[in-house]
């Protein structure tokens, strides 16, 4: 035999649970736009009804159950759209960041709508011409030293403007790193507090979004793995299995190289290589030596590419024109001082007196066609190893390497952004607030509630019978 | 597929970013009259263009040097035909000395006459074209001729010297002919354009073997000298001497013809590789102005469209008609 108020109990708990089924819907509503944030769900249970110890079997009317219960406000969410959203973000960010390094060095290499190193090469050319067919106007020799001077120009011009991109880049990775270092502290900090909680069966989702917003975060930096542990906390490993979440990152820097250095929990330090995330888009971008690389060197065409490249240009043109305006190689009369793009100049003799320049030989003006051809024939490349084709013609691949690469990574960061968007899309449609569906599902609560009322009124009604009219014939 | 408010934000977002991301390209475009801005845009296109540039600035770097080989050319051309003229009155006034009607003292006015073109001659022969001695050979900033001691120098050298004394001379100009040095150093002649005239080809130089000289201007000169001595012994060789040099100086005349005609029929070669370059150069770089107008007011209506919709569908739920 059931208990007289056991009706009572039921309606209660499904006011209660109603109750808190509009709190949850209300909670969503609320966050309908907050970033991160997970749609949760009461997760109801019909109360079983509870046998007890007695020993015989109860009459089939006692087995009535007894009520609701809010077993769990989960979370909609999934681990697979989340790595495949973190392995996305990763990629996109790799790309990301080498496009924007190289757009810089674009920047200054491109000759689309300015004048730079090929248009100084062209002016230097013509005027050879103009010399070689005006030879004993002085006027013209110092033409041509003015046309020198601002290929020299040109060249220290794009070695600073390259140095100033090398700084920008160093220090955008040095706060990469430091995000790094932070977020994996964040994340400890969570991970410890979610430890607390679940121990106290007393999880809290908001702690949960937080964690994997620094989560995602994180797969920006540095390419990811994520895995939940049975105590709440998650680990984060990365290329090399190594242990995030117990390391600290830092920069070291040797020559024109620059690593990536990791402690691990026991303060071993080492040199780490990532695959993935910004800080490696970074690292390419400062180490990339392209075909200039040695052997244990970063391939990309990165700064360290153009500035090799720039150098090995400016070395082969100072010492091409120095060779050809010494006609006796025992007294050398060099035209050109350094071999670097940053340091190369115009000699102090030539620039005392533009006849410096050594205008014939044998006849009237066959050394200054003897520079004309050389400007016309491919540089020596056993001397200057890398420098093809001619001088103008280098100019041109520089660009147009530069160019390719742009536009390369401009397609590749297109494709992986449309990647990671589908993926936080997918992510979305999961884990986002719908608020139609709120809206129904308000409907839908409210209905529950005000029937679990009334079956509140139907139950004191009855009892009223009960109690007040019950074994009162006659009176 | 469930589908949630942040999501038709987010996709409302990013679609309505790339429209105005094509929209803004296209103004782009139109402004500046360029189909690309940066290399990295087109880099196919972008290589043509630096290469059709470096064409360009070629192409007029030759036509420069040709319209200056032509200014020369035709200043050489005209002291030719003066230099002709000349030469055809001394004729005329040596004929006439050579006569026997001719008495002693007519023979020394015409003589007198003969000194007259002798300094003609080397005037026509010093003429300049702009700040340059046309017939200067490779040296065209100093004065090829000169008298010293009354005897006729070029650059200095006695023109009666034997012809070894005057080196070769050649003043290449780059005209687009492919200039090329061989081993040494030197110019192959094919590979440019030669624009040298030494003044000593044109006036001759050293004697032939009957010790008579070779020089137009001494050659008068020697003609003047055996009038004023009134002593035509020997004059018939120098006469026949005359002729035959009147006759090369014709012949020198029709060359340089040929080599202006050369010259006129590059520039216009020039002219039509110089519109072709330009051409390529607006085909490679510059933007079809209608076509880019027309995407343009296409991809405006998209955007519009967009931003309509864009207010229609964010601006209401199921809350509103509940």
């Amino acid at each position: 035999m059931g208990s007289t108020f056991l009706g009572l109990e039921i309606a209660k708990s499904g006011l209660v649970a109603s109750q808190i089924c509009i709190d949850v819907t209300g909670q969503n509503i609320a966050n309908v736009n907050t970033k991160d944030y997970t749609r949760q769900s009461a997760d109801l249970v019909s109360v079983n009804y509870n046998s007890g110890n007695y020993m015989i079997s109860q009459p089939i009317t006692n087995n009535v159950g007894q009520g609701v219960n809010v077993a769990d406000i989960s979370q909609s969410r999934d681990a697979f759209l989340d790595t495949r959203v973190r392995n996305a973000n990763s990629q996109y960010n790799t790309n990301n960041t080498q496009l924007s390094g190289l757009s810089d060095i674009e920047g200054v290499l491109d000759e689309t709508s300015t004048d730079g190193l090929h248009a100084m090469m062209n002016e230097f050319y013509t005027a050879l011409e103009e010399l070689s067919n005006n030879v004993g106007d002085e006027e013209y020799a110092s033409i041509v030293r003015s046309a020198a001077e601002k290929i020299t120009q040109v060249f220290s011009e794009y070695a600073s403007q390259l140095s100033q991109i090398r700084e920008e880049q160093t220090s955008s990775l040095e706060i990469s790193v430091d995000k790094i270092n932070s977020t994996i502290d964040k994340i400890n900090d969570l991970n410890d507090m979610i430890k607390d909680q679940t121990l106290r069966n007393n999880v809290s989702n908001e702690l949960l979004d937080s964690r994997n917003s620094y989560l995602d975060n994180l797969s920006a930096y540095m390419d990811i793995t994520v895995t939940a542990n049975d105590d709440g906390t998650v680990s984060v490993t990365s290329t090399g299995d190594i242990d995030v979440l117990s390391s600290a990152f830092s920069l070291s820097f040797s020559g024109d190289q620059v690593t990536i250095q990791r402690t691990d929990g026991d303060g071993n330090v080492t040199d780490y290589s990532l695959t993935d995330g910004s800080v490696r888009g970074y690292l390419d971008v400062l180490n990339g030596a392209g075909t200039y690389a040695d052997d244990e060197e970063n391939t990309f065409r990165g700064l360290l590419y153009y500035e090799r490249a720039l150098d090995s240009f400016a070395a082969s043109f100072a010492g091409t024109f120095n060779d050809l305006n010494t006609l006796d190689a025992a007294s050398p009369a060099d035209l050109f001082t350094g071999t670097t793009a940053a340091d190369i100049s115009i000699s102090a003799a030539w620039y005392d007196d533009a006849d410096y320049l050594v205008v014939a030989d044998t006849g009237t003006n066959d050394n200054v066609i003897r520079m004309i051809n050389a400007m016309d024939e491919d540089v020596d490349d056993t001397l200057y190893p890398g420098v093809n084709g001619t001088f103008e013609g280098y100019a041109r691949t520089i660009m147009s390497d530069i160019a390719v690469d742009v536009s390369f990574y401009t397609d590749i960061t297109d494709m992986n952004q449309s990647i990671l968007n589908s993926a936080v899309n997918q992510r979305e449609s999961i884990m986002g607030v719908s608020v139609d569906e709120e809206t129904i599902n308000l409907t839908m609560y409210q209905r529950a509630y005000q029937a679990a009322a009334r079956l509140m009124t139907v139950l004191d009604e009855n009892l009223d019978v009960l109690i007040n009219s019950t074994g009162r014939v006659g009176l | 597929m469930r589908i949630t408010n942040r999501m038709i934000n987010n996709t409302y977002l990013s679609n309505l970013n790339s429209g105005l991301t094509d929209l803004i390209n296209l103004n782009q475009q139109v402004t500046t009259g360029r189909s690309y801005l940066k290399a990295s845009d087109d880099p196919v296109a972008a290589l043509k263009a630096y290469q059709v540039r470096q064409n360009l600035s070629r192409i007029s770097l030759y036509q420069d040097n040709i319209s200056s080989a032509q200014n020369i050319f035709s200043d050489v051309e005209s002291a030719y035909a003066e230099l002709n003229s000349v030469l055809t009155s001394t004729m005329e006034q040596v004929i006439k000395g050579e006569s026997d009607t001719c008495s002693a003292n007519d023979r020394s006015i015409i003589a007198e006459v003969l000194r007259q073109y002798q300094s003609e001659i080397l005037d026509i022969s010093n003429s300049k074209s702009s700040s340059k001695y046309v017939f200067g050979g490779a040296d065209m900033y100093t004065v090829p001729f000169t008298v010293e001691d009354d005897t006729l120098c070029y650059h200095g050298i006695d023109v009666n010297s034997d012809s070894s004394s005057f080196a070769e001379e050649a003043l290449y100009y780059d005209i687009g002919l492919g200039l090329e040095t061989d081993t040494s150093g030197a110019v192959i002649s094919g590979s440019a354009f030669d624009i040298a005239n030494p003044g000593s080809e044109v006036l001759g130089t050293g004697t032939d073997t009957n010790g008579i000289t070779n020089n137009i201007y001494n050659l008068i000169g020697d003609i003047a000298a055996q009038f004023e001595s009134n002593d035509l012994t020997n004059i018939s060789a120098y006469v026949d001497k005359l002729e035959s040099i009147k006759e090369d100086v014709l012949i020198d005349y029709a060359n340089i013809g040929q080599k202006t005609d050369f010259l006129d029929f590059l520039t216009e070669r020039l002219e039509n590789n110089r519109f072709n370059a330009t051409k390529q150069q607006s085909s490679l770089e510059g933007v079809d102005e209608a076509e880019a107008i027309l995407s343009f007011n296409t991809q405006q209506t998209a955007y519009n469209a967009a931003l309509a919709m864009g207010s229609k569908l964010l601006q209401y739920s199921l809350l509103d008609y509940m």
